[in-house]
Order: C-alpha cells, then sequence, then structure tokens
C-alpha cells in the first residue's frame, strides 16, 4: 500500500509547473481568502448593527440649536451628556455642567442618571435624580433640550 | 448554517483552498523526501480545518469571521513550522495550535459579559500576583520559564491578557475616586500602575527585557485612552505633564540601560557577524536568498541558527516560502486585527480590552520583524501565532478571544433572561420530579 501511494505521489510530482504560477496561484487564493474574510465581516457588522438597534431600541437624540437640527446617535450602552469636549455627546451650552448626565441601556430601555450637576435635568419637565425614559420625552439639561426620538431608517439599514 | 443566519460558505471554501494551495506547494517545490510525512502533514491540516470548523457550529456567535481567520493562520503555521528543514509534521507546534484555539474560546466566554468581569476583577488580581509569585519562586535561575518534566511554561506570557483586563478595568472604574487626603485618587488606577511597576521590575530582574516594549505600549494604550474616556476629566496640563514624563523616562532608560541592553543598541552586525549579529546577519542573507518566491518549502539553510523557529521565524519564512507570501500572512495578521474596526465594541470596557490587545499585537510584530530586518535593535520576542512556543500561542489564542467577546457581547438584559430562563427550568422540572413521586 505503501508503495502505491509513493508510486502516485512520485507520479504527480513528476508534472512539470513553472514555480512562478504555482506561487502566484498560491498568493492569489490567500489574498481572495483575506476579501472574502472582509466581505464576511461587513454582513456581520450589519446584523451586529441590527442587534444593537434591538437592545438600544434604535433611539436617538434630537436637539435644535441656532436653526439647525443636531443628531445624536445612541452608539453605546453608556452616553455621557456634558459641555466638556471628551463627552460622548457634547453641548456646547454654558448652562450645561462639564459632566452633566449619563444615559445607560439596559434591554431596550434607556435610563439617564443625573451627576450633581449644577443646573439639574429635568425629563419632561420634572426635576430628576434617575429617570427611565420613553420615546418622545424631553430632556433639558440647564437650557438645552433634548427630544429622544425613533432614529430615520437609512437606504443601507432597509 | 451557523448560529447568526449568515453563509460563510466562500470565506470557508476559499479557507480550505488556501492550506491546499500551500501543501500544493510544499509537494511541488518542497523537499519532499518521505512521501507519508506529507500525508501525515496534509491529514493534519484538512482535519484540524474540518473539526474546529464543525465546533464552530455549535457555538452561538454574532460574529464567525475572527473563528476562520485564526484558524487559516495556524493552519498556515502548522504547514510553515512543519517544513522547516525537512518536511514531517510538527506534533508539538499542532498541540500548540490546538491550545491556541482553545483559549481562544476559554478567552471569549470568560470576557464576553464585562458586567461580570468588571464586579470579578479581584480574581484577575490574584491571579497577576500568583504569575508573579512562580515566576520569582519557581522559575529556573532568574529564567523566565517553569520546568516540569518535558514541558517548559513562561509564566510571563499569561500576564499580557491579564494586564489589559486591568487597564481596561482601571479606566472603565476612573470615575470612581477615593479622598486620600488631599488628593482624589481612583483605586483602579492605583493598582494599575502598582501592577505596571511589578511588570517591569520583574522583566528588568529576569533579563527578559524583549517583552518591556509590548507592556509598555499596552500601558501607553491605557493611557491614551484614559485621556479619550470621557469620564476621565483630565487637564491639558496634565497630558503634557505625562508627555514629558514619558519621554524622560525613555532618555533615562537608554542612558542607564545595563551593557548587555547597551550592546544590542549598538551593535553593528557587520562587523560583529560571527557573534552578537549573526543572527540577523543570517537571516538578512536568508531573506536575500528566498527573493520574492522563496526557495522552497524546506529547501533553505536558516533551520540551522538557533531560534530560526521563534525569534527570526520571519526570516526563515521568507527564505522558504518568499517575501511575497510572508509578508501576506503577516497582512492577514493585521486583517484580523482590523476587523474590530468595522465592528466597533458597543461597551468601554470592550472597546478598552480591544485596543490593549491591538497594541499588543501590533508592538510584539513590530520588534520581531524589524528586528530580525535589523531595522530596530534585535529583542528576541515571538512572532504571534506563526512562531513555535506553547506559552506563547495560548497567550495569543487567549488575546483573540477577547477580541472576539468585543465582537459578540453578551448584554446584561440577555444575561438576566438566562438566568430567567434557567430559574423557570429547573421550577418545572421540580415539579416534574415532584408529580412523579
Amino acid at each position: 500500500m505503501q508503495e502505491i501511494i509513493s508510486d502516485f505521489l512520485k507520479m504527480l510530482s513528476s508534472f512539470q509547473i513553472p514555480d512562478l504560477v504555482l506561487s502566484a496561484a498560491a498568493v492569489l487564493i490567500l489574498d481572495l481568502f483575506a476579501i472574502a474574510v472582509i466581505l464576511a465581516v461587513r454582513r456581520e457588522s450589519r446584523i451586529c448593527q441590527k442587534r444593537w438597534q434591538k437592545v438600544s431600541a434604535n433611539l436617538e437624540l434630537r436637539r435644535r440649536a441656532d436653526k439647525t437640527e443636531y443628531h445624536y446617535p445612541l452608539e453605546a450602552d453608556e452616553i455621557l451628556l456634558g459641555r466638556h469636549s471628551s463627552a460622548d455627546i457634547q453641548l456646547k451650552d454654558a448652562s450645561v455642567s462639564r459632566y452633566h448626565a449619563v444615559m445607560t441601556v439596559t434591554g431596550g430601555v434607556w435610563t439617564i442618571t443625573d451627576l450633581n450637576s449644577r443646573s439639574g435635568t429635568f425629563v419632561n419637565d420634572q426635576h430628576i435624580k434617575q429617570k427611565r425614559l420613553a420615546e418622545g420625552d424631553c430632556i433639558r439639561l440647564g437650557s438645552a433640550k433634548l427630544y429622544l426620538v425613533k432614529r430615520p431608517v437609512s437606504n443601507e439599514e432597509s | 448554517m451557523y448560529k447568526n443566519k449568515l453563509s460563510y460558505s466562500g470565506a470557508i471554501i476559499l479557507l480550505f483552498l488556501t492550506h491546499l494551495s500551500m501543501l500544493g506547494l510544499v509537494f511541488i517545490r518542497g523537499s519532499v523526501v518521505a512521501p507519508l510525512d506529507f500525508l501525515k502533514l496534509t491529514g493534519a491540516v484538512l482535519g484540524l480545518d474540518i473539526i474546529y470548523l464543525l465546533i464552530t457550529l455549535a457555538y452561538k456567535q454574532m460574529t464567525y469571521t475572527l473563528d476562520f481567520m485564526l484558524l487559516g493562520i495556524l493552519n498556515i503555521s502548522l504547514i510553515f513550522q512543519s517544513c522547516f528543514g525537512e518536511i514531517s509534521l510538527s506534533i508539538k507546534h499542532l498541540i500548540s495550535c490546538v491550545m491556541c484555539l482553545i483559549a481562544c474560546e476559554a478567552g471569549f466566554l470568560l470576557t464576553r459579559n464585562h458586567e461580570k468581569i468588571r464586579k470579578n476583577k479581584i480574581y484577575i488580581y490574584l491571579l497577576i500576583l500568583l504569575l508573579f509569585i512562580s515566576i520569582i519562586f519557581f522559575t529556573d535561575n532568574q529564567k523566565k520559564w517553569i520546568t516540569i518534566g518535558s514541558f517548559s511554561i513562561q509564566p510571563s506570557e499569561f500576564i499580557k491578557p491579564c494586564f489589559i483586563l486591568v487597564c481596561a478595568a482601571s479606566i472603565v472604574e476612573l470615575h470612581e475616586k477615593l479622598k486620600i487626603g488631599f488628593f482624589y485618587i481612583s483605586k483602579d488606577s492605583l493598582i494599575l500602575c502598582i501592577v505596571a511597576l511589578f511588570i517591569f521590575a520583574l522583566q528588568w530582574w529576569c533579563h527578559d527585557l524583549g517583552s518591556l516594549p509590548t507592556f509598555g505600549m499596552i500601558f501607553l494604550c491605557a493611557l491614551f485612552c484614559r485621556f479619550c474616556y470621557p469620564k476621565a476629566k483630565i487637564s491639558k496640563r496634565a497630558v503634557a505633564i505625562a508627555c514629558v514624563a514619558g519621554v524622560g523616562v525613555l532618555i533615562a532608560a537608554w542612558m542607564l540601560a545595563p551593557d548587555y541592553v547597551q550592546k544590542r543598541l549598538h551593535v553593528d552586525i557587520w562587523a560583529d557577524r560571527y557573534g552578537d549579529g549573526y543572527q540577523q546577519c543570517e537571516a538578512l542573507i536568508g531573506i536575500a536568498k528566498g527573493g520574492w518566491l522563496g526557495v522552497g518549502a524546506g529547501n533553505g539553510s536558516l533551520y540551522k541558527i538557533f531560534a530560526h523557529d521563534s525569534d527570526i521565524v520571519f526570516a526563515t519564512i521568507c527564505e522558504e516560502w518568499g517575501l511575497l507570501y510572508a509578508s501576506l500572512t503577516v497582512l492577514l495578521i493585521l486583517i484580523m486585527l482590523m476587523t474590530v474596526l468595522m465592528n466597533p465594541p458597543k461597551n468601554y470596557y470592550h472597546a478598552m480590552m480591544t485596543a490593549g490587545v491591538t497594541a499588543a499585537f501590533l508592538m510584539q510584530m513590530s520588534l520581531n520583524i524589524f528586528g530580525s530586518c535589523n531595522l530596530i535593535p534585535f529583542t528576541g520576542v515571538t512572532l504571534p501565532f506563526l512562531s513555535t512556543g506553547g506559552s506563547s500561542m495560548m497567550s495569543c489564542g487567549f488575546l483573540v478571544g477577547m477580541l472576539k467577546a468585543g465582537q459578540s457581547p453578551l448584554f446584561q438584559h440577555e444575561v438576566m433572561k438566562r438566568k430567567k430562563q434557567k430559574q423557570q427550568s429547573a421550577k418545572s422540572a421540580q415539579k416534574q420530579r415532584r408529580a412523579n413521586s
């Protein structure tokens, strides 16, 4: 049996194929594998985004200031709101504290917690320390007003 | 079909084709002396591919590409390692690859629930302490290895994932500060600094300064994330002071480095070709000899050099497989690290963890590749996934598992749901038992 296998392999190795063609084919296949993986990652990221939309209830914060409408997508399970440049949602308003409030999400429900801000945090004009939020709620930090609304569906997502 | 309901047939077919094309190259261009050895290698590579792909079907994850890439890279590495000198299956490296895949799954399962790992961080601190003790008391004469029979373990490799977890914990818990005297100090940041100092002291004591830059890079990455983290409350002055201090420490380290380090930093490899520059000279000659397409698997001469399969593995691969294939393999590892950018984690803990893992891999790869090409001082660290060494492979596998955890995290409400389901099923089982009795 061993001899038959050895003879068969020797016969195979006797075929002369140029080194360049062989190596180029191996390199090409490796490249194609890398491209296939990148394409698969793109499809996976769409699925992960859909899962995140479920977790975050597909909501975003919207704010109107200086006749411009700002959209703040909620892309992490913990969002810091404040005036400081390192805040996730930066509100350039003197009445907003540097680290004003934090929003967290669990199972599609967002909760806002005030971080001992100077001007306080209000939800639907009610002063709060911590409160569960619902779609359409109006959050007021100092004089900055934000609305929790559904995210518009983009072409790619649809 | 995979649990995320995506089809990966294209990627899987190309994964097999990649390994088959490599084996074809070994068979036609390589020095196959014993055909049965070649068949054993083919069986091991394809067997590992099939078994792992079947096992992944049972995994419940959001993403699988990291698994495919890891499997692809590990089998490429197995083929490389089995062809150095002669073509025969490297059983030792095969075991290392299997351990790497197991460690990857362990890393994923242990870190996917960030809330849980944050709560249980005390165990990470204890593990680091245990590793420190094992290095100080159980390694042979200030070396970094613990020898048990015919096995050798390098505990310092396992500190890397723990250190990254400590870095992530310290940043996420940054806002929880204690008032000590006039100062507000974050407990976790203090622990991180102590752990970092201990690691640096230990590396110095073990004369293992090669992995110091990797730990330094992880620490720097943590520092950078600290500046970017929303709750960090850091001033520009603090950033400036940290930068100046960092540069100062680097200059001081350069000036005060011991003689054996100074020698490495200033060695002229061509003037000292048969002394300190021997490995690098041979590595460079090997790369030049291999050219773009290499001399063929098993036809190289670098396998006679010490550490050909670990410290100068890039040169050995270049010689046998060519610069093109070696560079593409390294690119494949880089693509694996880049996939996390296309699907960023949705919580800070996993984001910090991912950043730390990427920084560690990038630094280690740069040190190995550029070191063997004499572009930077030669440090003698392993090339992730491609170098031989069980401890290094397990550590790398665990780190990839951490990357996977960032891609498929377990959110808190899902944990609660699972707990409820478990409780309900336990209750119904109890009821059934009662009814039966």
